[in-house]
């Protein structure tokens, strides 16, 4: 009995604190006296919270050397505002250098890619042309 | 009378307020001259009714008395923290009379006991308690329950003294900090750190408003339950959104460690925060000199009285 009334009252601080610290940190946030931004914060909470997204690469163009773009959907957090948890995939299997910079991706190529803003940089593994060396493209945030 | 043994270390507590002698009288220090009384319970001379505004600290000593000793680690990482935030070497320390100001459950006395100093550590939660436990059967530390604004010695009492991650939770960091230099011998060395005006501290500072009206024991359930969840998912965006304006410990010196850590990050009642710029001037005002970072903190400093 003693040991249910201690896991209970246990698990009603847990709530109570953490229901208090939510709304001290919206306040927190939202005067601006922890130095984020509330619209990017936000924005990541959200996305934290909803489901990860995944999705094939169905049109692309030509950047620059080995780069090709493709366009991704906004609401994702990519490498421009706070640390992309995208994976790009070719014929299901990860390419190795996530995170590139995009110089790297030109020059270098050999599937290095970068999430930046709303679109997916990146090069196949053996620089070919990815629109038309027949292989299958697909992105997954994890 | 030799200058070593807890009946040495007895015979420096002197009034606090008008800094005579005391007179042991059963289980009490007597002042002499007003009769005035400090009773000593368990063992622990006692200069203040209660633990004012530092009940957190109570609390957190408390329920981790040996978390961050190295005699009970088995490691000897609070001596490593001890020797960067101070620049104290075992030989500097050995037989000389140093001042803890601060004392907590023990990190700092547990090491500068083990280097051969004769310590006295002040606290004035009830941190002493856990204090006494750890260093009753050491004949070269003496434990009191005292307000560092108001000491029970006479001045130029101490070879050295040491206060690491405390002034920073009085009411008036320099204040307190300068009330110190007075008990210091001459060329004995007084050496602090005190939190930083950068990074995580100035996150802490904002939360403090709201962090330390919480009962102590419903924020120290929480932080057992979040910190190792939190620990465990560093890599999700949601805790790393959360890390951005909630900075949580992750110190690499275990669990237990990193919970007390956090708690103790956010529960006290006083969080200051200074510029090195800011300490360096607090300690030329008070006349020190050799005044020198010792370590990679640029808020720690130390200094030599003159």
């Amino acid at each position: 009995m003693r040991s249910i009334l201690q896991t209970i009252e246990k698990l009603v601080s847990i709530f109570a604190v953490s229901l208090y610290l939510t709304v001290a940190a919206s306040f927190l946030i939202l005067t601006r006296r922890i130095p984020v931004s509330p619209q990017k914060f936000s924005r990541k909470l959200l996305a934290a919270l909803l489901p990860r997204f995944q999705g094939e690469i169905l049109e692309l163009a030509h950047e620059r050397g080995n780069c090709y773009v493709a366009l991704l959907p906004k609401k994702l957090i990519s490498d421009s505002n706070g640390g992309s948890r995208l994976k790009l995939f070719e014929d299901g299997q990860e390419l190795p250098y996530p995170h590139s910079s995009h110089d790297d991706i030109r020059e270098l190529g050999a599937g290095r890619y970068s999430h930046w803003n709303d679109a997916v940089y990146f090069s196949s593994s053996d620089n070919s042309d990815p629109a038309k060396n027949g292989k299958r493209y697909s992105v997954r945030e994890i | 009378m030799s200058c070593t043994g807890r009946g040495f270390l007895y015979s420096l507590l002197a009034c606090p307020i008008c800094k005579s002698s005391l007179n042991r009288v059963g289980e009490s220090l007597v002042c002499p001259k007003d009769d005035r009384r400090f009773p000593i319970l368990r063992g622990i001379p006692r200069f203040v009714e209660s633990d004012a505004y530092v009940d957190s600290f109570s609390f957190e000593w408390n329920t981790h008395k040996t978390t961050q000793l190295d005699t009970f680690r088995n490691d000897g990482s609070s001596e490593d923290i001890f020797r960067k935030k101070t620049g104290f070497r075992p030989e500097d320390l050995d037989g000389k009379l140093v001042l803890d100001a601060g004392i907590g459950a023990g990190r700092f006395t547990d090491a500068m006991a083990r280097w051969g100093a004769n310590v006295i550590g002040i606290d004035l939660s009830y941190a002493v308690e856990a204090a006494q436990e750890n260093f009753r059967h050491l004949d070269n530390v003496l434990v009191a329950q005292a307000d560092i604004g108001d000491l029970p010695f006479k001045p130029e009492t101490f070879d050295a003294i040491v206060s690491i991650g405390v002034l920073h939770h009085t009411p008036d960091t320099k204040k307190y900090f300068q009330g110190l230099v007075p008990y210091l011998r001459h060329g004995g060395t007084i050496a602090i750190w005190v939190y930083p005006a950068e990074g995580e501290f100035v996150t802490r500072k904002q939360w403090i408003p709201f962090t330390s009206r919480i009962p102590d024991r419903m924020f120290y359930q929480w932080c057992r339950w979040f910190v190792p969840y939190g620990q465990r998912r560093l890599d999700s965006l949601l805790i790393k959104s959360i890390y951005s304006i909630f900075p949580f410990s992750n110190q690499g010196l275990g669990l237990e460690n990193d919970i007390l850590d956090t708690f103790d990050g956010y529960s006290p009642r006083f969080h200051g925060i200074h510029t090195p710029q800011e300490v360096e001037a607090w300690f030329q005002e008070a006349g020190l000199v050799d005044i020198r970072i010792p370590g990679p903190w640029n808020t720690s400093m130390r200094g030599v009285r003159l």
